[in-house]
C-alpha cells in the first residue's frame, strides 16, 4: 500500500509527460484548419499596384507559404516548392515577411521562381492574420477557399512525399 | 454677443490639444494592459510587452492601430484568438476544454498533501 501511495506522483508525472508529448505533435495552433482564408491584403512584389488578398488566390487547390530570404530554412525548402510547382502543378502564393526586394529578386533569378505571385508583408499584417508563429509555414487551401492543412517548418523531401503530396491527393478527392 | 461666442470658440480651440492628449494617454494605458495579456507568437514564454522579436513588435503595432480605430479590448483579443487560438492569451479562458488545465495544480497539491499526511501519520504511529 505504501508503494502505491509513493507511485502516485510518478504516475502523475508519466501521465503529464505523455499529454505534453502528444500536444507537442501539434504545438502550434491549428486554429484556421477548416476555416476560410483569413482577411488580409498585401502589395504584390512584381506589381506593387496590385494586391494579394483572398480574391487573388484563385479557385483551385493552392498553397500559401510564408517565407523570407533571411530565413535559412526557407531557403532549404525552395527546391521542394519548385518541385511542387513544376512536377505537380500546384499553385503557390508566397508571402515574404519583412523581406528585402533586391534579395528576393536575386533568389528568384538565381534559384528559380515557384510562385504564382509573391506578396510583401513589411509590417506583419498578413503574418498575424494567418496566425504565423515562425517561418517557413505553409497552408494548403482547397478549391472552395477553405484551409485544409498547415505545415510548420520547412518542407523536406520526406515531408513532400509522405505528407504534402498525400494531403493534396486527399483534398482533390474530397473536393472534386 | 458675437464677441462672446468668438471668445468661447477660441477657448475651445486652445483646449482641444489637451483633450486629444488625454485620449492618447488613455490609449497608451489600454495598449500596455493588452501587451501584458498577449503571448508572443515566437517566444511563447513572454508577452509581446517583453519580447524583442519582429513578430511581437508587429503585434504591438497591430494592437495600437486597432485601439486608434476605436476597437474594444475584447474585439482585439478575439481577433487574435481567431488567428492563433486561446493560447495567444497568457491567461487561458475558463471553459470545458481548459477545466483540466485549471484544476491540475490543485489536484497535484492535494495529492502531495495527502501523501505528506499519510507519511507523517505512519511515522507517528510507528513511534
Amino acid at each position: 500500500m505504501r508503494y502505491v501511495i509513493y507511485a502516485i506522483p510518478l504516475i502523475a508525472l508519466i501521465f503529464l509527460s505523455v499529454m505534453f508529448v502528444l500536444k507537442m505533435v501539434n504545438v502550434t495552433p491549428l486554429t484556421l484548419i477548416d476555416k476560410n482564408v483569413p482577411q488580409f491584403s498585401v502589395n504584390q512584389f512584381f506589381d506593387p499596384t496590385l494586391t494579394l488578398d483572398p480574391t487573388a488566390l484563385g479557385g483551385e487547390i493552392k498553397m500559401v507559404t510564408f517565407f523570407a530570404t533571411w530565413c535559412p530554412t526557407c531557403m532549404i525548402e525552395h527546391k521542394q516548392l519548385l518541385s511542387l510547382r513544376k512536377d505537380h502543378n500546384l499553385k503557390i502564393y508566397g508571402i515574404a515577411y519583412r523581406d528585402d526586394a533586391k534579395d528576393l529578386q536575386n533568389l528568384l533569378n538565381d534559384y528559380g521562381d515557384p510562385f504564382e505571385t509573391v506578396g510583401f508583408d513589411p509590417d506583419g499584417q498578413a503574418y498575424i492574420a494567418w496566425g504565423i508563429t515562425g517561418m517557413p509555414e505553409s497552408y494548403l487551401i482547397d478549391k472552395n477557399g477553405k484551409i485544409r492543412y498547415k505545415h510548420n517548418g520547412f518542407i523536406s523531401d520526406e515531408a513532400l512525399k509522405k505528407v504534402i503530396l498525400p494531403v493534396i491527393e486527399m483534398i482533390k478527392k474530397e473536393t472534386p | 454677443m458675437i464677441k462672446k461666442y468668438l471668445n468661447i470658440a477660441l477657448i475651445l480651440i486652445l483646449l482641444a490639444p489637451s483633450l486629444s492628449f488625454a485620449s492618447t494617454a488613455e490609449n497608451d494605458e489600454r495598449a500596455k494592459h493588452l501587451f501584458r495579456q498577449i503571448r508572443c507568437p515566437v517566444c511563447e514564454a513572454q508577452t509581446i510587452d517583453g519580447s524583442d522579436t519582429d513578430a511581437a513588435r508587429d503585434m504591438r503595432n497591430f494592437v495600437l492601430k486597432k485601439i486608434e480605430n476605436g476597437q474594444s479590448d475584447e474585439n482585439i483579443i478575439n481577433e487574435l484568438r481567431a488567428a492563433y487560438g486561446d493560447s495567444i492569451v497568457m491567461i487561458p479562458p475558463v471553459n470545458a476544454q481548459t477545466t483540466l488545465l485549471w484544476l491540475f495544480p490543485f489536484l497535484v497539491l492535494s495529492c502531495a498533501f495527502i501523501i505528506a499526511m499519510f507519511v507523517i501519520f505512519r511515522k507517528r504511529s510507528a513511534s
